[in-house]
């Protein structure tokens, strides 16, 4: 467990090394981790009753940052939160609409290093969490849109990251998400909302194959 | 005259078993008060894109759960079969995501060079607060204001009834509450009937009409069409009919074994038994705004009538398109024309106007006005100034 610690660059690692020859479980192996990624990610499932997700949306990239804690050497709980671009499919924006997406998920995530020290650092993680999409169109100066939202039941990941000295590290990952879209709002042309439940809503998952940074101060 | 009766949902295997669930209604943009223009002959006619298809002419049918559209009258958007329709365009208000039937057929030129393409429902216009001004020969889209010249009206809770679904093939499609049913006091008789823009007349139950004429008064014979089938029936005027409160007299009903399966379609669907349908021949009175999200209905009576133009008012027959050409379809016996213009010939222009720019529709409405008054028709023999004349005369009270 300590040779993980070792491995981090800088001169917190070299506190930690100081701290973990003088205790069994030194604090360097504690403390916050910021992690900011971005990825591409491709629906499957349903959106609602109706529609798979793919009708309705293309590919989604989003921007997260993850803050975490190592409450033990090898594990970190965290919380994150993702803002991402979300393209139109082809068959769900016509003429004379035009059609734009965005994407919030935010939750909890509780990650595992396999290889804390070392140059290239496996890890993988879980959580859960919450989503919202918002699709919007437009003619002419008239917009209109439905944000759909429900729970991300699983969000998993894994992937390696590249020390590249100092408290960073960089790297690729695979990731998975379940989600369920239980209530779809709607903001008409004319300004008025209203939300429904999704009635039989459905599964849907996004696959994701991104890039992560990670600083440990 | 060829009814544009109905344009109901019919013909298609129901089963009711309607339920909670509410689907997502569509996304609409548009301005939020916009007032189309439509074409008008006892139903509004509104321009309809799917896409950026090319314009085809739809009815706009309160009276239909969801869309019947004709493939071929747009030339893309249109799935076949039950699907949806992402951008349709109704005026400058567009839906997205509409539930649709498609069908195909030979499309029917019906107005500016534009074909016919089917009936737009409830499925539709769900999200929409829509107004009909048969004066103004408009659809308000959005909060339109009153137009001037309407009286305060009654405006009465929206409740919408009925629900089921239907099958094509493995898929099944399932259609929400939509029909706006009423009492109406149709000579002293309270009658349960269904609210239709769709309805160019308004129908009754072939039970109805025999009491209603069995005191001699004068009936016509007239062609009916629906969204499945046509055939001919018989019409009538009603000495008075009263829904909400409001009462209009001379009102001409019809009824033909054509509506009466729809009739029976929408008792089943309803569980009660549907008397008949008010249409055009009532609703032509009304400023209408069915405020679906507002769940009000509101009927406000136009204080000078003079735009209304009766269609037993008229010249003595009625047009049918075939290809590019008018012919003359009905003659009616006794009239001016009976005795001059043989069913088949061919109608070239009306008061100058040609008929073939007119469209059926314009080329209807130029055919009635003011019993007396006289119109100038080229016909492909010749031209022939006919009278304006009483088809179905007035009903004198007992």
């Amino acid at each position: 467990m300590l040779r993980i610690g070792v491995g981090i660059c800088g001169c917190a690692c070299a506190l930690a090394l100081v701290k973990s020859a003088a205790a069994a479980e030194p604090e360097r192996e504690r403390g916050f981790s910021l992690r900011l990624r971005t990825a591409v990610a491709f629906p499957a499932g349903e959106q609602d009753n109706d529609h798979d997700l793919a009708d309705t949306f293309g590919v989604l990239v989003p921007v997260e940052l993850e803050a975490g804690y190592w409450v033990l050497p090898r594990l970190l709980i965290g919380a994150r939160g993702a803002v991402g671009l979300l393209t139109v499919a082809d068959e769900s924006c016509a003429p004379p609409l035009e059609c734009g997406g965005t994407s919030y998920r935010f939750g909890a995530v509780v990650e595992y290093a396999f290889d804390r020290g070392g140059k290239f650092r496996k890890w993988g993680s879980a959580g859960v969490g919450y989503e919202i999409a918002r699709l919007a169109i437009h003619r002419d100066s008239s917009s209109a849109s439905r944000v759909d939202s429900g729970p991300e039941y699983l969000h998993a990941e894994l992937g390696g990251d590249f020390a590249l000295g100092g408290s960073f590290a960089v790297g690729p990952f695979l990731g998975a998400s379940i989600a369920e879209f239980r209530t779809a709002t709607l903001r008409q042309g004319d300004g008025s909302e209203a939300s429904y439940s999704i009635q039989e809503s459905k599964l849907h998952e996004w696959y994701f194959i991104g890039v992560r940074g990670t600083w440990d101060p | 005259m060829n009814k544009l009766l109905g344009y109901l949902w019919l013909g298609l295997a129901v089963a009711s078993c309607g339920g909670e669930d509410k689907p997502i209604p569509p996304l609409w943009v548009g301005p939020s008060s916009q007032s189309t223009p439509a074409e008008f002959a006892d139903a509004y006619f509104v321009k309809t894109r799917a896409d950026d298809s090319r314009p085809a002419w739809t009815v706009l049918d309160t009276g239909a759960p969801f869309s019947l559209l004709n493939g071929d009258a747009f030339d893309r958007g249109v799935p076949s079969g039950i699907g949806e329709v992402t951008a349709l365009s109704l005026g400058d208000a567009t839906l997205w995501r509409v539930q649709v039937i498609g069908g195909a057929g030979e499309p029917t030129p019906l107005s500016d060079g534009f074909p016919f393409g089917g009936i737009v429902g409830y499925s539709a216009f769900r999200p929409l607060r829509l107004s009909f001004d048969p004066r103004a020969r408009a659809v308000g889209i959005g909060d339109v204001p009153l137009p001037e010249g309407v009286d305060a009206g009654v405006s009465v809770p929206l409740e919408l009834r009925g629900g089921g679904k239907i099958s094509s093939g493995s898929i099944r499609f399932e259609y929400q509450p939509s029909r706006i049913i009423f009492d109406a006091d149709v000579e002293g008789r309270t009658l349960r009937m269904l609210f239709d823009t769709g309805a160019s007349s308004v129908v009754l139950s072939s039970e109805i009409f025999s009491q209603i004429v069995a005191d001699g008064r004068p009936t016509a014979e007239t062609d009916l069409s629906t969204a499945s089938s046509s055939g001919t029936g018989s019409s009538a005027r009603l000495r008075s009919m009263t829904v909400l409160g409001q009462t209009v007299t001379d009102v001409v009903c019809v009824s033909s074994s054509v509506i009466a399966p729809n009739l029976q379609a929408i008792s089943e669907e309803l569980g009660e038994p549907i008397s008949g349908l008010i249409g055009h021949a009532f609703l032509r009175e009304f400023f209408t705004v069915v405020d679906y999200p507002g769940a009000r209905l509101s009927l406000h009576r136009f204080v000078n009538r003079d735009y209304v133009l009766d269609d037993y008012r008229r010249v003595g027959f009625t047009l049918q398109p075939s290809g590019s050409r008018f012919l003359v379809h009905r003659v009616y016996a006794g009239t001016a024309a009976a005795q001059q213009v043989a069913t088949g010939t061919e109608v070239l222009a009306i008061a100058g106007r040609s008929v073939a720019t007119l469209g059926v529709l314009r080329a209807e409405l130029a055919l009635r006005g003011v019993v007396g008054s006289t119109r100038e028709i080229q016909f492909d023999f010749g031209t022939l100034v006919l009278p304006v004349e009483e088809i179905l005369p007035t009903t004198t009270p007992p």
